[in-house]
């Protein structure tokens, strides 16, 4: 009877699950065809490229521009350059002093901010529309003009050094920093992590060359999501950026990362810590964004996540939060992390369990509580909830202009296109159970992972007797 | 109208600028719960937030972090939904995208963001959650492990010890009521008793607030919400609270912790406006806020001209009012390069007479100029625009301010603004700065330390 109750309440899920999935193809393209209306497109006289997108839904206005390179322009025993030269930057120019930028973005309560990405960089402006005039003219006269004084120099790079000497004393930090270092090694994604001594290599007139070679137009791409007037916005960007110098194109090309090089294991001992809290992390190379598996890639990654918190805090309450990232970068890689741990040897341990769940073809059930308490289920009867879950963080993220701005930016850099983020749904709902499952066993299940632990001492010491349960060797090292 | 029946206030305020029709509305029910509707169409989503006024500021201290503990325990099981695995499937169901809780000083907030063709679940969801948590033993042992580890965590950050010493300092009689994470002994040994004294007392409509936002029609919404919470029994609610003592003297406090090489980072914290007791001045001091802030103003040239040392020049010189129902505070903040030499003491101590003097200067007629009082104004305006920017977004800070002063002073809040006068300001600046005694914490590397003996010297001051 309760069997025949749960088949009878699933024929009711599935059928509308069907129905939803079936209004939302259609809503979907219109969601696509109305927003295909908005863009609009042209090259300003030194041929930069740029997309405006009008939206009217808010009173901001927002600007990324893109300079294509990343972590491959940055020589690894310089790492930071790109941070210090996009952070110097912005801070004054020929025609703004730093006091007056800042005190224009405080009346203003506008951000011009920079982020030196492992493919690009981008710099943005965000502003409301009464101010945009006001601000455009300070956030190109910084990225034209920019005058680079010695004695901010001096400060930004003590207030770096800092932050660096801030994070080895995070304990998720630093777990980050021993693992990347271990799986960037060789890689250009390597000068992401910068420390003292790479900063002290820096000088000013690096900077100022590194500045001169990348900031160049044929390397910028120009991104706008508001309710702009396209002829006196093009008009306004030929002035301010049109004499950009054209230099030379450069492209992050995709290389393959080292792997775990006979250590999968890197132990990273920290006193500070208490011996009940330790952070564990995993990195992994995967395919690209644009393979053909990757959205089944990226739905395996948010069922296995869900697998591991169902298994490792749910039912053994060894973990705050455990989590698995696909990070969509040209030379991809995921990772999976465990956010402070009473049981770091366990946690991998369940970790490679959860995978193994979701290889043999199983995912946690939407269905617990509602008739039917099986813990897991075929992927095939879970999937159009997982779909629908990656539907509502999609839309959550299409609400502000700086953050369309931004897909459309990323879009560019991976696909050449910038709508392609509007397909992202059509392309998700595409993926079948089967795809998923052989992307679990694939991509994540079959990975070269390297492992990281950051924990006390003591912790460290047990997991060396212990570590050959879960990995055929280790490397302590010595963060400093 | 069916509306009416439910609605004790009912308030709608139009934006006119936005395509997709902004309305916020205001509710009452019976019981107490008050209810905000944010309508907004931009995208296929409705975000569900219930917020409580408890937290820390309701805690005993015996009762020191349990609000948090009960937090992550309301996700453990309900009358409807048993354990934690049917309370996430729930959420899968529902096509949850986002989905959290979070305990702070003055509030516990739950949110979740779903397809708007599920609000109706989205709120009953909720209601089973908030109205019928089981609280089992089972689920509390393990829990209360996860909740050790987070804030075992939370007290290795090199941090701790500092914002320890100035709660501690700054509240010496009810410093628990600014303490979220709590004492780990109190958390491993927390039992139901406990939780459903919490749960009794402050988990009540008459002390909630339900926030209901995004791409929704508000008449089936209040339907929805009669019908789900209509029934949620009253309880005694947010309790006296006995004021924190005002400081009767200069106090000091000094760590080494800090992982920043060649820099101290120096605060000075004045005790109030509190909202609950003195409304008023909280808009002055916001006012006051956004004003000395000014990169280009007379409080940090002058501050910078008296002391060179200051890192970065003006560029890190930062003031404001923070403000919370019963521990308002407003506090200037400074990061000194540290000499090679010792010194460092010699410059704090000037450090503070020239911010002694700044803020006695603040008195003068010509010191905020009308000029600066409009910018500052029109600042506080932009600031509302860009929380309207997304439904979500603006309920979240409303959340905040109902949690912290209440719905009239959010909704009233630019209005009241726009009528301050610096007699406004200068009241504030009399009632809590000028010759009033403050804490000093000062946060500096070890090795730096062992130069300066700044701590040692904080220590003997003290005594």
């Amino acid at each position: 009877m309760k069997e025949r109750k749960f088949v009878m309440k699933m024929a009711v899920y599935v059928s509308v699950l069907i129905l939803a999935l079936f209004a939302g193809s259609c809503s979907r393209n219109s969601f696509v065809k109305e927003n295909l209306k908005t863009f609009h497109e042209f090259r300003l006289k030194n041929g930069i490229p740029v997309v405006v997108k009008i939206a009217r839904h808010s009173r901001t206005k927002s600007l990324v521009l893109v300079i294509n390179g990343g972590k491959a322009l940055v020589p690894a025993e310089k790492a930071g350059l790109d941070k210090l030269t996009q952070q110097l930057m912005r801070m004054e120019s020929k025609k703004y002093s730093d006091v007056k930028r800042r005190t224009i973005l405080k009346k203003t309560s506008s951000s011009i901010g920079a982020s030196d990405g492992l493919d690009y960089t981008h710099y943005n402006l965000k502003t409301i529309d009464k101010y945009f005039n006001e601000t455009f003219d300070l956030y190109a006269d910084l990225l034209v003009n920019p005058s680079f004084p010695e004695k901010l120099f001096r400060e930004t790079v003590t207030n770096l050094k800092n932050r660096y000497r801030s994070d080895l004393t995070d304990g998720y930090a630093r777990v980050s920093l021993a693992l990347n270092r271990s799986f960037f090694s060789g890689h250009p994604y390597c000068s992401y992590l910068f420390n003292v001594e790479t900063i002290d290599n820096i000088t000013l007139e690096d900077i100022k060359a590194f500045y001169r070679e990348n900031y160049v137009a044929s390397r910028m791409t120009l991104f706008a999501a508001g309710d702009f007037e396209i002829h006196s916005l093009k008009n306004r960007l030929d002035d301010a950026f049109g004499s950009i110098p054209q230099g030379t194109g450069f492209d992050a090309v995709p290389q393959k990362f080292a792997g775990s090089q006979g250590a999968p294991l890197i132990l990273d001992p920290y006193a500070d810590l208490k011996k009940e809290t330790s952070y564990v992390r995993a990195n992994f190379e995967v395919i690209p964004v644009t393979h053909k598996d990757y959205w089944a890639l990226v739905l395996a990654s948010s069922m296995v996540s869900e697998i591991m918190t169902d298994l490792i805090r749910t039912k053994n309450s060894m973990v705050y939060s455990v989590w698995s990232n696909v990070f969509g970068k040209r030379s991809n890689y995921a990772s999976i992390s465990a956010y402070r741990t009473n049981n770091p040897e366990k946690v991998v341990n369940l970790i490679k369990e959860s995978i193994d769940i979701a290889a043999a073809g199983k995912c946690v059930s939407p269905y617990r509580g509602s008739g039917n308490n099986d813990e897991y289920v075929p992927i095939a009867e879970g999937l159009g909830f997982y779909k629908t879950s990656f539907a509502t963080n999609f839309y959550t993220g299409l609400q502000t202009n700086a953050s369309i701005a931004m897909k459309m930016a990323d879009s560019y850099i991976h696909f050449r296109d910038y709508t392609n983020y509007l397909r992202v749904m059509s392309k998700i709902q595409a993926v079948s159970a089967e795809e998923v499952q052989r992307a679990v066993v694939r991509y994540i299940k079959n990975s070269d992972k390297v492992w990281a632990i950051t924990a006390h001492p003591d912790t460290v010491e047990q997991i060396k007797k212990d570590h050959k349960a879960y990995a055929s060797s280790y490397r302590v090292i010595n963060l400093r | 109208m069916r509306i009416k029946k439910y609605t004790g206030l009912l308030l709608l305020i139009f934006l006119s600028y936005t395509s997709n029709l902004s309305a916020l509305e205001s509710h009452l029910l019976k019981n107490g719960l008050e209810v905000f509707l944010e309508e907004n169409h931009l995208v296929p989503l409705v975000n569900i937030r219930i917020t409580f006024r408890a937290g820390a500021i309701v805690e005993t201290p015996e009762l020191n972090g349990l609000c948090h503990l009960y937090e992550h325990l309301l996700f453990m099981g309900n009358s409807r939904y048993r354990n934690q695995g049917q309370f996430k499937a729930a959420l899968k169901r529902m096509g949850v995208g986002s989905w959290n809780g979070g305990t702070s000083t003055e509030f516990v907030t739950y949110y979740i963001t779903i397809p708007s063709d599920r609000v109706e679940d989205g709120l009953e969801f909720w209601a089973y959650a908030v109205k019928s948590p089981l609280l089992s033993e089972d689920e509390l042992v393990n829990e209360r492990k996860v909740v050790h580890n987070e804030i075992a965590g939370k007290q290795s950050e090199p941090d701790y010890s500092l914002k320890n010493a100035v709660r501690h300092a700054l509240y010496p009689d009810y410093w628990y009521r600014r303490d979220v994470g709590g004492d780990l002994e109190i958390i491993d040994t927390a039992t139901v008793a406990k939780l459903k004294f919490i749960k009794n007392n402050f988990y009540v409509p008459n002390n909630a607030a339900l926030f209901v936002s995004g791409d929704i029609d508000p008449d089936s919404v209040m339907q929805a919400v009669e019908k789900n919470y209509g029934d949620w029994e009253r309880g005694p609610g947010f309790p006296e609270l006995p004021p924190h003592k005002p400081l009767e003297k200069e106090i000091w406090v000094a760590v080494d912790t800090s992982p920043s090489k060649g820099l101290a980072s120096v605060r000075f914290i004045f005790r109030g406006p509190d909202a609950a007791a003195d409304t008023a001045s909280t808009y002055a001091a916001d006012l006051w806020g956004q004003m000395v802030n000014d990169p280009d103003g007379k409080f940090k040239n002058n501050m910078y001209r008296a002391v060179p040392e200051l890192h970065g020049g003006t560029r890190h010189i930062s003031a404001g009012y923070f403000t919370q129902r019963d521990a308002g505070s407003s506090s200037f903040a400074f990061t000194v390069t540290v000499p090679e030499e010792e010194g460092l003491w010699e410059i704090i101590t000037r450090l503070k007479k020239a911010l002694k003097k700044e803020i006695f200067l603040m008195k003068g007629k010509d010191y905020f100029t009308a000029e600066a009082v409009q910018s500052a104004k029109t600042e506080l305006e932009n600031h509302d625009i860009l929380s309207r920017e997304t439904a979500a977004g603006f309920m979240s800070n409303l959340s905040f301010w109902w949690a912290s002063t209440s719905t009239q002073y959010y909704l009233n809040y630019l209005e009241t603004v726009k009528k301050l006068t610096m007699d406004d300001v200068h009241a504030f600046l009399e009632k809590y700065l000028v010759d009033k005694p403050f804490l000093t914490s000062i946060w500096i590397n070890e090795d730096d330390e062992k130069i300066q003996g700044i701590v040692k010297r904080v220590k003997e001051k003290q005594q």
